[in-house]
């Protein structure tokens, strides 16, 4: 315990060269938000002094390599202390990619793992998502921050808690979640069967009575 | 009959050959620039292929990358050498003659202000240096790397890289114009004695944000303030394509004397490139001031302890203190983006 406190101290006398305060993991999420889904962009940084023991949660069996099931264990941990919730209702995440960087680079305070998770489509008009962040395997600073990728997308408001674990979006949306292109086929498709039931219909034999 | 088959078959063959020719020149050709180089352009031209030339054969090969290179394009960071390996020749690497023909490139390519200030982060580097500790980092004036994306030209557009430690500057060059967006600046120590003189590479823009904050009324203040931690970049390095969604208060809702003091701040960084180019940018600024943003978030009373950001249509400034042993004041990393022309995308066709 003495020497964590030694190390602690040393941090803050020597300048510290790296990117990102030297004693906390920094969680940066980018929440996009589009008319098809949301997309959550976890980004976790260790600073020196943490990244030891950020490691241990990622490198399970401490050899010094992450397997892909080692990332799989890893992105089902965070995720469980994830919650994302639009209109109250939660948004069930699913991770769609990884980036998870070189462990030596991770020990200098640099590397940085980049889980990103999707969420379902959500409704047209007002919405209100809230986010939160429970993940603390270290000491963190979170930050927390939204984007959208159409025009149909508003945002309204953005509140965070004092930590920024905790963040409160009001958006609307003004046109279908649904896209617009599949609303062309799908209004095409009782034309198109009546095309095709004008052609192709059997003729009936008249019946000579 | 058979002169319709030959006729279709030709007319087929010279399609496929169209399209086939325009995909390969998409792929592989710089694209041209919209508007035909000025004297800044053709002087930044000069200076690009004069120190070109002082380079050797193997020199040359590691700093030019082809236009169509798009990892090199976003190959840069604040972070020294050892987390983070730049592409290109290193000052520690360059002559003293290859050195003062890169130098004379910056400043044709920055204002004086903007080439003082890369000098002095450059500077306060090689300080941190001298004061040890890095462990397996390293960085100092020798770590800073030169590379260009694209050849220098006057007709297709190009990119000057320059960055080490806690800097990353990309002049995309393309015709009359030249942007530094996406840039970084910033610098640890943010104050220290070289030569007998006291210097500070960052507080111009600390003091002008702070000067704004306090400038601003009470209520004025609880719309700009978005926290009261300083937090840090959201847009940093490897953050291409993302566009934050304006907080803080409105430029609409400040009286003239306060849109004079924004602007002021947004010059700090905008008047990093040379003046001609700076003065189109701060136009275009000047009428969408409106409709940018003013953001805060940390201690109301000590200035450059506070994370500032500046959102408008095209302009994203961050100013981000690290709290990294000591005042966090003393490390700082800035962002310059514009959501809608970084590396220059809206200058080439």
């Amino acid at each position: 315990m003495k020497l964590i406190w030694i190390l602690i101290w040393l941090g803050w006398l020597l300048p510290s060269v790296v990117a990102h305060p030297a004693d906390v993991l920094v969680q940066a999420a980018y929440i996009t938000i589009s008319p098809t889904k949301i997309r959550l962009e976890l980004d976790l940084t260790a600073g020196e002094l943490v990244a030891k023991n950020f490691l241990s949660k990622l490198d399970l069996n401490q050899n010094a390599m992450i397997s892909p099931e080692e990332v799989r264990q890893f992105s089902s941990h965070v995720l469980e202390q994830l919650t994302l919730e639009v209109n109250q209702k939660p948004i069930l995440l699913q991770l769609e990619s990884s980036q998870i960087p070189e462990i030596a680079q991770v020990k200098l305070g640099g590397g940085q793992v980049q889980l990103v998770f999707v969420g379902a489509p959500i409704a047209v008009g007002q919405n209100q998502l809230v986010f939160k962040n429970s993940f603390a395997p270290v000491k963190s600073a979170y930050l927390a921050n939204v984007f959208v990728q159409s025009s149909a997308v508003k945002i309204i408001s953005q509140q965070r808690d004092q930590t920024q674990q905790t963040f409160d979006v009001r958006y609307s949306i003004t046109e279908s979640a649904f896209p617009r292109v599949f609303a062309w086929w799908l209004g095409l498709i009782p034309v198109l069967g009546l095309v095709a039931w004008r052609f192709f219909r059997v003729p009936q034999k008249k019946v000579n009575s | 009959m058979k002169k319709k088959i030959l006729f279709v078959s030709l007319a087929l063959t010279s399609a496929l050959l169209t399209v086939g020719i325009s995909s390969i020149q998409a792929y592989s050709l710089s694209p041209s620039v919209k508007t035909p180089a000025d004297n800044t352009t053709q002087k930044v031209v000069m200076a690009a292929e004069a120190f070109v030339k002082t380079l050797n054969t193997a020199q040359q090969k590691k700093v030019l990358f082809e236009w169509s290179d798009a990892k090199q394009k976003i190959q840069w960071s604040n972070l020294p050498t050892g987390i983070f390996q730049r592409n290109g020749v290193k000052l520690g690497e360059l002559s003293s003659p290859q050195q003062t023909a890169l130098f004379a490139l910056l400043q044709s390519v920055l204002s004086k202000k903007g080439y003082e200030q890369v000098v002095q982060v450059i500077d306060g580097d090689e300080v941190l240096k001298t004061m040890g500790g890095g462990g397996n980092l390293i960085f100092g004036r020798a770590e800073y790397y030169v590379s260009f994306v694209g050849t220098p030209s006057q007709t297709s557009p190009w990119i000057l890289q320059f960055g080490g430690h806690h800097m990353a500057i990309n002049a995309t060059v393309a015709g009359a114009d030249i942007v530094l967006t996406p840039s970084l600046t910033g610098g640890q120590p943010t104050k220290y004695t070289l030569n007998g003189k006291t210097v500070e590479p960052i507080i111009a823009e600390s003091n002008a944000a702070s000067k704004l904050l306090v400038s601003l009324s009470s209520s004025q203040q609880k719309q700009a303030i978005i926290g009261s931690k300083f937090i840090d970049l959201i847009l940093g390095p490897g953050k291409d394509g993302k566009t934050l969604q304006p907080e803080g208060i409105k430029g609409s809702s400040l009286s003239a004397t306060q849109q004079a003091l924004l602007l002021d701040l947004i010059a700090t960084r905008v008047n990093l490139v040379n003046e001609e180019d700076a003065a189109v940018k701060l136009k275009e600024i000047k009428a969408n001031l409106e409709n940018t943003y003013f953001a805060w978030s940390g201690a109301v009373t000590d200035g450059a302890n506070a994370y500032f950001r500046v959102t408008a249509p095209t302009l994203i400034l961050e100013f981000s203190p690290q709290s990294m042993g000591g005042s966090a004041s003393n490390h700082t990393h800035s962002m310059y983006r514009d959501p809608t022309n970084d590396y220059g995308v809206n200058l080439y066709k």
